[in-house]
């Protein structure tokens, strides 16, 4: 078996204590390891303050890790600083919740998707342009969006543009921030497709992070339950649905108490 | 006139006076009846004539036309006016930028220094310099860009400190957008609009204050014509000859009033609009 894409051990994320005096609060992440194949999709799965943001958050290196490891790629993720950081984020594409909110309100679709590539240092001109356009339909949208802003877009769209962001680098890996929880039931699922798709185009892997387990159901290879910053339940995504084994995660997948 | 509507009554009248004022200040040689008086050529035989169909707004104590000082006297104060403001932006914008964007130590380090120059009273601070700078236009617009560029960098830097958390100022992070470009492409434009609104409402006290340092003789030199230091020469001869300080005086008011009414109805348009992405 070869190593898998990003390997988290024993992660540990502890918020600061707000006051002088006040007591360190418990791990919102607490001692959480999982595993991502090359190719495969995680679902984290878990209620609000389940800690599964807290677990993203310090995957993508938006707060720190109090202990544990990170690898992704086969090299340590924990220890890169600075530049090397910077560089090391293009090789993961991130969509976070409410596109309105990740989308700059300021820029035009196609400012926002060149922005990776210009991070990367590509020069502008008309080969960004025709690669915007190329994301965009890879996405299922039209290249007239490019010119339009995120708030003049439905729901749907603007994550389109998101996705296609995200997408615009290459990425090894695919982080999912509740990537359908803004959007309607019906753009849920086309949303759910287009990312099936990609998936199956780009042999990518993806981390997806939800508290709607319909929606990971679909999706997922594996899955991973977790409730109050530790991991209840994890395995193949069948098994874990089918028949699992904790009370909260049956609770959860809305099975009865067991007699 | 799609403008005009959004700023309101008060606001076209203050943008009205302050074009006039603009307009005067541009073309001063032209519309001053008596330009070599404007710019201090001396009148000896109608030294302090009342106002008169020859001297609509009377003369001075060397007989210079008022209405053509108080015309030329426009050019200093616009340019005072702006001069403090924009270069106090130009300081404290960044360092509010820079000092939200990155907290911790440059942030600490750089407010400290902003809050050494708010604890002395403006005025007192701006006299101090000037003194120390010696009187001059230059010098006193400087002395007073001093004391503002502190209030600047504050607004700047909580501008920041709220689009720092925003999303897509996060997701250009994570795109490993370099610091400077967040900085200039995701964070300044929504942080520049408040400032630049809250710039447009300074004028009028920037002004005044310019005009302050002049009537305690720390402005410019003369024989320019300058309000706040025609207002100081007339101080002489008032009450008995009380349009010697009045025009320029009533220059002053206009224009402060006509700044503050302007920022006012911009300050109601646009101030308190955030980003409202929903």
């Amino acid at each position: 078996m070869t190593a898998p894409l990003l390997h988290v051990q024993d992660l540990v994320v502890r918020y600061k204590p707000r006051g002088l005096f006040a007591q360190a609060p418990p791990p919102a992440v607490n001692r959480v390891s999982l595993s991502l194949p090359e190719g495969a999709t995680l679902g984290v799965v878990g209620e609000s303050g389940s800690g599964k943001s807290s677990l993203l958050r310090a995957i993508l290196r938006l707060v720190p890790a109090e202990s544990g490891s990170i690898t992704f790629g086969g090299a340590d993720w924990l220890s890169l600083r600075g530049p090397e950081l910077r560089l090391a984020r293009q090789g993961i594409g991130v969509v976070a919740q409410n596109p309105f909110l990740s989308l700059s309100p300021r820029l035009t679709i196609a400012q926002i998707l060149s922005e990776p590539l210009l991070a990367r240092g590509d020069r502008p001109g008309p080969d960004m342009v025709a690669q915007t356009a190329a994301l965009l339909s890879r996405c299922g949208l039209p290249p007239d969006f490019l010119p339009r802003r995120a708030r003049e877009l439905s729901g749907g769209q603007a994550q389109r543009v998101a996705i296609a962001r995200a997408l615009a680098l290459g990425p090894r890996l695919l982080v999912l921030d509740e990537p359908t929880s803004a959007l309607d039931v019906s753009v849920q699922a086309q949303i759910l497709n287009l990312l099936m798709d990609l998936k199956a185009d780009f042999g990518l892997s993806m981390l997806f992070v939800t508290h709607n387990l319909k929606v990971v159901a679909h999706i997922s290879d594996l899955l991973m339950v977790m409730h109050q910053g530790e991991v209840v339940e994890s395995g193949r995504a069948e098994s874990v649905i089918a028949d699992p084994a904790q009370p909260y995660s049956r609770a959860l997948m809305g099975f009865r108490p067991r007699p | 006139m799609s403008v005009l509507r959004r700023l309101g009554l008060g606001g076209s009248l203050g943008l009205a006076v302050i074009l006039t004022f603009a307009l005067l200040a541009v073309a001063a040689p032209l519309l001053a009846p008596y330009p070599g008086q404007g710019m201090g050529d001396p009148n000896v035989t109608a030294k302090l004539t009342p106002p008169s169909a020859e001297f609509w707004l009377g003369t001075d104590h060397l007989g210079r036309d008022l209405l053509s000082r108080v015309i030329y006297g426009t050019r200093v104060s616009m340019s005072a006016g702006l001069m403090i403001v924009a270069v106090s932006l130009l300081v404290g914008l960044p360092v509010g930028l820079l000092a939200g964007y990155f907290g911790g130590w440059v942030d600490e380090a750089l407010m400290r220094v902003t809050d050494v120059f708010l604890a002395f009273p403006a005025l007192l601070l701006a006299v101090l310099m000037a003194a120390a700078l010696g009187p001059g236009l230059l010098n006193s617009i400087v002395a007073v860009s001093v004391t503002w560029w502190p209030w600047y960098a504050r607004m700047a830097r909580a501008e920041v400190l709220v689009l720092r958390g925003q999303p897509y100022v996060e997701a250009a992070r994570l795109m490993g957008v370099s610091h400077p470009r967040i900085l200039i492409r995701h964070i300044l434009p929504g942080a520049a609009r408040p400032l630049l609104v809250q710039a447009a409402l300074d004028f009028g006290p920037a002004l005044l204050t310019a005009s302050a340092l002049s009537f305690l003789g720390l402005g410019v030199l003369p024989p320019t014509a300058d309000w706040g230091k025609m207002v100081d020469e007339g101080r002489k001869f008032f009450p008995d000859r009380w349009w010697v300080s009045t025009a320029p005086g009533v220059a002053i008011f206009l224009l402060a009033l006509a700044f503050s009414v302007l920022g006012d109805a911009l300050r109601g348009r646009e101030g308190g609009k955030r980003d409202d992405p929903s």
